[in-house]
């Protein structure tokens, strides 16, 4: 069931009804998980299973590390728990990759094997609720958590429907905690919610989906276009995949909100960061903050020596980068992204000296811009079919044949996406200035009219064909 | 209590300002000079109507034909327009205006494999309050979009043709024509392309014999035509003639096949479109051929 579908807000809309309506905790927590399973299995019950045994398994051994005091069998369960998630992954996810890439190895080797193509689907949401579960008994592990004796509330915290897809990865300490407490309807958080479901409607259905069939057409034959052409596309790919997800999360943290829950921020002006560290800082901030914890500092961190942080930052974007897909483009979207930051490590003298000399707002816009466009060309590498197909557009758009803005292919569209995107960037810039929150519970009439028009705008320029999160591929 | 107040007056506030601001966008494109709105805001005296997809948008140059052979015409051609709704478009024009001395009809629609019509039918929805035929095609479309439809006046803007018809707002989009030159690109891309059978969607040929019947029976002379392709793309057509065959056989009507009558690759912006140059010399031919001999 994706968010943006008739069938979700129906499923919604009676969920939310049974789940004040019933009278207490335990019953709202069976109602919770036999939603989210609902909600799952619509797309395919069979997945479910993988589900279900992974909150078996990290059950199990989330009690059992808890419960011995022995460091080796403490570890050994931890090895089972990771296993087993990363062996799902690895099994849905890259199995076929690994496949392939053993087969070109054998043929450059002059090795002859016979190919055989495997067709694994990819389940749903698995590359977000392994790691959600992995963090759990990590955490254990660390001694940062309590193992969870209720396997319903454990169960639940697993499965739980508006962040089990595409996340953002909510922590246990922090999403735990909140399956104690006993909710109770709160006008001010659903009306925080509704605002949020509303913003990401608007970025998905207006923005992502307007710009996906523009983006699909470019990234399909790059040669046929030239340099203004092949700017749009990358342009609009940094943007469908920002609306899509950073949409995505929004719709969840809302609909969270209104049901009593807090989730952690995803996304919070990502493009306008002014460095790629603090771009990292800013987008899918949750699993920015699970590389850092759980692969980051374990690795050292930037503790150690410059050669040393340098190779930590390379593990960790490279292997960011395969959690994004089992591709080759992908990796190296990783890869080069490490490289982002290095150089950005490198260069901070010569940057900290910028920000001394100029004037502070010149080096502020201009670091913004420069960071955005650089992310826009690895975007490039994340969204093409194969690496040929990168340096084909990489050297459509390098060479700068024609620069008119009037031979850009489908203009109305076009510049009609442009507004759209200015238009958010606006209210995203507005939004750092005011405090949205506060403006909306206190001035009814503000609340009215600007979700109000939301919805017109949704009306007037949404697409709406249930295109799918673009991050549900992962 | 409150919730409830303050869900009924968010409630007034979305209604009354989704018509209202319907009514605005109504009286504003209503001045459009797009040949849609033209269409069915009654302001269509042409001769000659054309029609078709993209092949039509690009083949058929109405300016061209006016100011070389005083053929007084309209191409009410667009992207990807089934032939189901084309020929609603077509009796629309002979219910709504006055009825056109012939009527061009550019084939290849009749070729897509997938029809488009009940997908299509809801970008069509800007014009369902002046066609109860188009009306009733978003009605078949689906229960949930139609009940969209109805409840939101805002979503029958939410269509290409609103945002083109406020593009021109001042201009007359007949004089727009595609001026680009096929890519070397794409040539090397068709030189590869393996030979294929077009092929032909069943239910659209039926819809065509149903409106041919319709306009015999309203006496308007109805020309079929097939616009050029590029001769290397079109020599990888293997049934065509078979194809062009059934269509006459099951029409009872000729198709004027063009599809080979352009040798030049500066006549195409692609392999399927012709450009500037290219419909200058289709419009030509065609006249050459005695097409627009009217009396």
């Amino acid at each position: 069931m994706v968010f943006n579908s008739i069938e979700f807000l129906i499923f919604f809309a009676v969920f939310l009804a049974l789940y004040f309506a019933v009278p207490n905790r335990k019953f709202r927590l069976v109602l919770c998980l036999i939603g989210s399973y609902f909600f799952y299995g619509w797309w395919d019950w069979r997945f479910l299973s993988l589900i279900i045994a992974s909150t078996f398994v990290d059950y199990y051994a989330g009690a059992r590390i808890a419960d011995t005091e022995d460091p080796i069998q403490r570890k050994r369960f931890l090895i089972l728990s990771v296993v087993f998630n990363l062996g799902l992954l690895c099994t849905f996810k890259y199995l076929g990759w690994f496949v392939d890439n053993f087969y070109n190895i054998t043929e450059l080797l002059g090795v002859g094997f016979s190919r055989s193509t495997l067709s694994i689907i990819l389940p749903l949401g698995i590359s977000f609720y392994t790691f959600q579960t992995m963090s759990y008994t990590i955490d254990i592990y660390r001694r940062q958590l309590e193992p969870e004796r209720d396997f319903l509330t454990f169960a639940t915290y697993v499965a739980f429907f508006p962040q089990l897809v595409a996340g953002p990865i909510v922590r246990a300490r922090e999403l735990l905690p909140q399956f104690k407490e006993d909710k109770k309807f709160d006008a001010n958080q659903a009306i925080l919610g509704v605002g949020l479901i509303l913003l990401g409607y608007f970025r998905k259905v207006v923005i992502a989906d307007s710009v996906a069939p523009i983006v699909d057409s470019g990234f399909e034959h790059p040669e046929l276009f030239n340099s203004i052409n092949l700017i749009v596309f990358a342009f609009f790919f940094a943007l469908q995949v920002y609306c899509d997800f950073a949409g995505y999360s929004d719709i969840a943290i809302g609909i969270a909100k209104i049901m009593g829950y807090k989730f952690p921020l995803n996304f919070n002006l990502p493009f306008f960061a002014p460095s790629f560290a603090e771009h990292w800082r800013r987008w899918h901030m949750t699993l920015t903050r699970w590389l850092r914890d759980y692969l980051f500092i374990p690795l050292g961190g930037s503790k150690g020596s410059n050669l040393m942080t340098i190779r930590n930052v390379m593990i960790t974007m490279v292997l960011g980068g395969l959690w994004h897909g089992a591709k080759w483009t992908c990796v190296i979207w990783g890869a080069l992204h490490g490289l982002y930051l290095i150089g950005e490590r490198l260069f901070k003298p010569v940057n900290d000296f910028l920000y001394k000399t100029l004037p502070r707002s010149l080096v502020h816009w201009s670091s913004v811009m420069t960071v955005f466009a650089l992310l826009c060309f690895a975007h490039m590498i994340f969204r093409s079919l194969d690496m040929h197909s990168f340096f084909v557009m990489a050297k459509g758009i390098f060479r700068f044949d024609n620069l008119d803005p009037m031979t850009i292919k489908n203009k109305a569209e076009v510049f009609k996406c442009i507004a759209l995107i200015v238009l958010m960037f606006i209210g995203e810039y507005i939004s750092t200035r005011v405090k949205l929150p506060e403006l909306l519970l206190e001035k009814p009439a503000f609340r009215y009219i600007s979700f109000a028009s939301i919805v017109w705008l949704i009306l007037l320029f949404g697409t709406f064909n249930e295109n799918q999160f673009f991050y549900f591929q992962f | 209590m409150n919730i409830v107040k303050g869900i009924l007056i968010f409630l007034v506030i979305l209604f009354v300002g989704d018509r209202l601001i319907s009514f605005v966008l109504d009286q504003v494109v209503s001045r459009s000079k797009f040949r849609y709105v033209r269409l069915y805001e009654g302001k269509m005296k042409e001769d000659v109507v054309m029609i078709g997809n993209s092949r039509g948008v690009n083949s058929f140059y109405t300016p061209y034909l006016k100011k070389q052979y005083g053929i007084n015409a309209v191409n009410l051609s667009y992207n990807g327009l089934p032939t189901k709704i084309a020929t609603t478009f077509l009796e629309d024009y002979i219910e709504q205006q006055q009825k056109p001395k012939a009527i061009f009809i550019e084939v290849s629609s009749l070729f897509v494999k997938y029809d488009f019509t009940k997908k299509s039918a809801i970008q069509y929805n800007f014009f369902s309050p002046y066609s109860e035929k188009l009306n009733g095609m978003v009605r078949e479309s689906g229960q949930w979009t139609y009940l969209l439809y109805n409840l939101f006046g805002l979503t029958r803007f939410n269509s290409e043709f609103f945002f083109r018809a406020l593009a021109y707002m001042k201009n007359d989009d007949a004089t727009w024509i595609n001026r680009y030159r096929i890519k070397p690109a794409i040539l090397k891309m068709t030189e590869k392309m393996d030979d294929f059978d077009v092929y032909l969607n069943e239910a659209s040929l039926q819809h065509l014999a149903d409106f041919l019947e319709y306009a015999d029976q309203q006496n308007i002379e109805v020309r079929l035509v097939l616009a050029p392709y590029l001769p290397m793309y079109q020599e990888k057509m293997r049934n065509l003639d078979e194809v062009i065959a059934t269509v006459e056989s099951k029409t009872n009507k000729k198709i004027y096949n063009y599809s080979h009558a352009l040798d030049k690759i500066e006549y195409f912006s692609d392999r399927v479109h012709t450009n500037d140059n290219g419909a200058n010399v289709l419009s030509d031919r065609m006249y050459e051929d005695g097409l627009f001999s009217l009396d």
